[in-house]
């Protein structure tokens, strides 16, 4: 079945399907969002304990689609691993600190004789949900501002900032995205708690934290969706010479309508989703938020690598800018991918099955004083 | 042109023999491999029967009342763990020089990163790990103490 698609409609799937497993792993980001909340949202031990112990019961569905999404970012296209792993090692790095400190919190915190105290893993789980978001935003951000390297003949990278992927801190426009994710991550943690908690008074600070972070949200990502349409981006011709095109993301956009549709349709469901939660304080908010997120970032990063349209542009070396094609594992790897890849649906119905029986019952001050019950 | 290709064609399983001036330089260090292998599979060996031998006297016998059991199966505990890491280093270390056998060796493969980068994110792992150790073993230590009673 999948030997008969030509090389470029492989890897253009594959795209498709890193693409999809970035709009989940961003709407499951509502957990790091929800950490960046501990300290500011609870009133009390019992609203904060209701907090970790209802993120708790999600956090290893972000932390395994963090996996899969970069393990098949890095499986498809490889030559992007090679690159930007070794080369912006100290940005991975960071971000790998980030999520090691989040898999121990949640177990640690409540044990007894923990060593370093309740209050430095909660530290942690909010150093996750506010560094780990914003310095994968920039990550990701220099997908479209462009990253300082040079491959040789070898195609071995050669970094050409000493700073070793920390300089992308250095460009401005890579913030607009890492706090459009920051805020974006808190709006639905916000949706993902009024799903789960039962709890009035929590739910009307939620509503009000709903509105100002709002108000946040909104400025950082109208300001990157006008960097990307306005800034000019890195197109690749037939035989794959690399060049700086004018509005390449707003064309792409324009090329492709159902992408534009998908973005559009994503970007009104996640403000549906906002007014949900804001003016109703809705169970359902977190779903509709969720199938727009997906849709949002799906087609963001559609934009980014279809359409001859260079991924991970090199601002130092342009003709070493990485794309789809040339990046790419070969045909018979790709092949063999997209048969491994047909069991992925079954993940999610597993994913879509443990979440519903895990929130089968809203969590309550009753559950958090039971000492029947597993507590993180 | 063509002809070099075909020449690459030919030649292309062996491709990585090209990195190298001497033969000695393709063995791997033999004797960390062989007794990393050997400690594997002797501990291996050992769970086998250790099991076998706990499942006869949970099965046949009240396994509380043989104290040499019990301890033989919590001293074996760090076994396994060492078994383990033996076993990375069969397969890292039996492995050299190769990154991709044949074709990629790892002086090669490896990313042209300063010492001093390896170096200081070598320390940061060690650091981190070493307090989230501290904190397991602590908090293990004091399940351990309160026993089944104190467990919820």
């Amino acid at each position: 079945m999948f030997e008969l698609l030509s090389f470029l409609q492989l890897q253009q799937l594959w795209w498709m399907i890193v693409s999809l497993l970035a709009g989940l792993f961003v709407f499951l980001m509502f957990i790091q969002g929800g950490q960046s909340l501990l300290f500011s949202l609870p009133e009390n031990e019992m609203e904060k304990s209701m907090l970790i112990n209802s993120l708790g019961r999600k956090w290893e569905l972000g932390f395994t689609t963090l996996v899969l999404f970069g393990g098949a970012l890095f499986a498809a296209f490889p030559l992007f691993y090679a690159t930007s792993f070794g080369g912006a090692y100290w940005v991975w790095l960071a971000i790998l600190f980030c999520f090691i400190i989040q898999a121990v919190s949640y177990e640690y915190r409540k044990k007894e004789n923990n060593f370093l105290g309740q209050k430095t893993y909660e530290i942690f789980l909010y150093i996750n949900g506010s560094l780990g978001v914003i310095l994968l935003g920039v990550a990701l951000s220099t997908l479209f501002s462009g990253a300082s390297f040079h491959l040789d003949e070898n195609f071995f990278v050669q970094w050409d900032s000493k700073l070793r992927g920390l300089e992308a801190l250095f460009i401005p426009q890579n913030y607009l995205l890492a706090f459009a994710l920051f805020f974006l991550a808190r709006l639905s943690a916000g949706l993902y708690f009024l799903s789960n908690i039962n709890h009035a008074s929590l739910h009307v600070r939620i509503q009000k934290m709903l509105l100002k972070n709002t108000l946040l949200f909104l400025p950082f990502f109208l300001g990157f969706l006008a960097w990307i349409f306005l800034k000019e981006g890195f197109a690749y011709d037939a035989s794959g010479i690399v060049s700086i095109e004018a509005y390449k993301y707003l064309n792409n956009l324009l090329a492709l309508p159902v992408v534009a549709v998908m973005i559009l349709l994503g970007v009104v469901l996640v403000l549906v989703a906002l007014y949900l939660g804001i003016f109703k304080a809705s169970v359902h908010g977190i779903k509709v938020m969720g199938s727009g997120i997906v849709l949002a970032v799906m087609g963001i990063f559609l934009l980014l690598g279809l359409n001859q349209t260079a991924f991970y542009p090199s601002i130092t070396a342009l003709q070493s800018s990485l794309t789809i094609e040339n990046s790419s594992g070969s045909h018979y790897t790709l092949t063999a991918m997209s048969y491994v890849a047909l069991i992925i649906p079954f993940v999610l119905a597993y994913i879509s099955y443990a979440w519903y029986a895990m929130d089968r019952k809203d969590i309550d001050e009753a559950e958090m004083s039971d000492a029947s019950e597993h507590h993180y | 042109m063509k002809e070099n290709e075909a020449i690459l064609q030919t030649h292309m399983k062996d491709f990585g023999y090209g990195y190298f001036e001497k033969p000695e330089q393709i063995i791997p260090p033999i004797a960390i491999s062989f007794y990393s292998f050997h400690i594997m599979v002797s501990f291996g060996m050992w769970f086998i029967a250790l099991f076998a031998l706990v499942l006869f006297f949970i099965l046949k016998r009240d396994i509380k009342n043989y104290p040499l059991v019990l301890y033989a199966a919590l001293w074996s505990i760090p076994l396994g763990y060492i078994a383990a890491e033996a076993g990375w280093i069969v397969a890292e270390v039996g492995r050299q020089p190769w990154a991709i056998q044949d074709l990629m060796p790892t002086h090669i493969a490896a990313t042209h990163l300063g010492g001093g980068n390896v170096a200081l994110s070598f320390t940061l792992f060690a650091i981190l790990f070493t307090v989230l150790l501290i904190a397991e073993i602590k908090i293990m230590l004091r399940q351990i103490a309160k026993g089944f009673e104190g467990a919820h």
